[in-house]
């Protein structure tokens, strides 16, 4: 019977037989590191399980933490990655969901679960995230009344001039995704602004700059077309992945819509889907 | 392990005509492999166990190789998520679904996570009181 223990950041080595059953990153790549040495600070002394057989680890479920102030008040995240177990342990896969259901006040979130994961984790409560991605055309439109406060609005790429005008939640945003292919830029306007974090990620044909956070919509699609043209110089693609839950009730502009096949999940008993973005998670710790 | 059913009224016994055995002890005899193999012709049973537990166990077996999509015979009192290939995650969690549905119960995540055998489900039913002695729904 193997041991399910905590994983600590000194342990990466001991756990990367099992994550090398991973393609995407490949198992060599240095990206793997970041799911145990995450930059920013947290509280639990643990990122994640692994289940051992005689000192060998056969399965791991990664576990990554954060505090976000969020409506206000401060909520604990934890994003589920990486669960896998070595073919000839399978059995033992449910221990690993083990800590999952011990999780207490936190808002839980996977977004790449198979349709395994999703069935288990569906029967400890989780809901579906979001099923449909709006791909916004690199085609300009005419500006539309989005219900942003009125103004003259500038975009700033700049990541100094970007922190002097943030607040504190969203500065410490911004300090924590300092990535390679993780960008931010900031519509400043007269009465607010919109931060935008994303990251490059690679589709089928096509690769995208995928929005994990924007911070006002409107404005957003207030000043979509500078903000397109930002976005590409950034990440060097012309297409732009937003999720549904963010942009609903938003001017879209020329978009492709499609439904998501392997669908992200969450359970929280204090924020709703569209209050969960995907900062502080593995799609942009392992740059997915 | 191979079980032979007996019918109810008891034994014959060819030298002094029939036997009745009270019924609550009426046995169905489990043969376990290589131990203790039950001596039909003797009608010496070495292991028995009453006929409720039996019809418990079949229920349960049959119910786990509906949903596993498996000859009855493949389940035994040993299955587990080990010994079946075809009970994986998500067999498993039809599995769950089916005995809640079978048993009228509602599992606890920490339950239904470590349900993973046979004897496993028996124990997590009989927390719910779910025994030989209540019929299923």
């Amino acid at each position: 019977m193997s041991e399910l223990i905590p994983v600590t950041e000194a342990m990466f080595e001991e756990i990367c037989p099992v994550l090398a059953r991973f393609n995407t990153p490949p198992p060599d790549s240095p990206l793997w590191k970041n799911l145990l040495t995450q930059p920013w600070p947290v509280e639990e002394d643990h990122r994640g399980y692994a289940l051992m057989d005689k000192g060998k680890a056969v399965g791991f479920i990664g576990m990554i933490f954060a505090r976000r102030e969020i409506g206000g008040r401060i909520e604990k995240f934890c994003n589920i990655s990486s669960i896998v177990t070595l073919e000839e342990h399978r059995h033992e896969s449910m221990a690993l969901m083990m800590p999952v259901a011990g999780l207490k006040d936190y808002t839980i979130t996977n977004f790449t679960p198979t349709p395994a994961v999703t069935a288990v984790f569906n029967r400890l409560g989780f809901e579906e995230l979001d099923d449909t991605m709006h791909i916004l055309l690199p085609t300009p439109g005419w500006p539309k009344d989005t219900g942003a406060p009125k103004g003259r609005y500038r975009i700033v790429t700049h990541p100094t001039k970007i922190a002097e005008r943030l607040r504190d939640e969203d500065r410490e945003i911004v300090d924590h995704h300092q990535f390679q292919n993780c960008w931010q830029i900031l519509i400043d306007g007269p009465e607010d602004y919109c931060l935008v974090v994303f990251n490059r990620t690679k589709g089928r044909k096509y690769s995208f700059s995928f929005v994990h956070h924007m911070s006002n919509p409107a404005i957003f699609f207030a000043c979509l077309n500078r903000v397109k043209l930002a976005m590409a110089l950034k990440s060097k693609t012309p297409f732009i992945m937003v999720m549904d839950r963010h942009v609903k009730g938003q001017p879209l502009g020329r978009t492709r819509t499609s439904t998501i096949k392997h669908k992200a999940i969450f359970k929280s008993s204090t924020l709703k889907r569209e209050q969960i973005d995907s900062l502080y998670s593995e799609l942009i710790l392992l740059n997915l | 392990m191979r079980r032979q059913g007996i019918p109810a009224g008891g034994f014959r016994d060819s030298g002094s005509g029939r036997t009745e055995l009270p019924c609550f002890i009426i046995a169905q005899v489990v043969e376990r492999g290589n131990s203790n193999p039950f001596l039909l012709a003797n009608r010496r049973p070495t292991t028995v166990i009453p006929i409720a537990i039996f019809v418990m166990l079949s229920k349960l077996n049959k119910l786990i190789a509906d949903t596993l999509k498996i000859d009855e015979s493949l389940v035994n009192d040993d299955a587990s998520m080990q010994t079946l290939p075809q009970w994986d995650s998500l067999a498993h969690m039809n599995l769950v679904a089916a005995l809640e549905s079978q048993f009228s119960v509602r599992f606890e995540p920490e339950d239904l996570l470590s349900m993973v055998s046979v004897q496993e489900i028996l124990n997590a039913l009989a927390r719910f009181g779910v025994s030989a002695d209540s019929e299923p729904s």
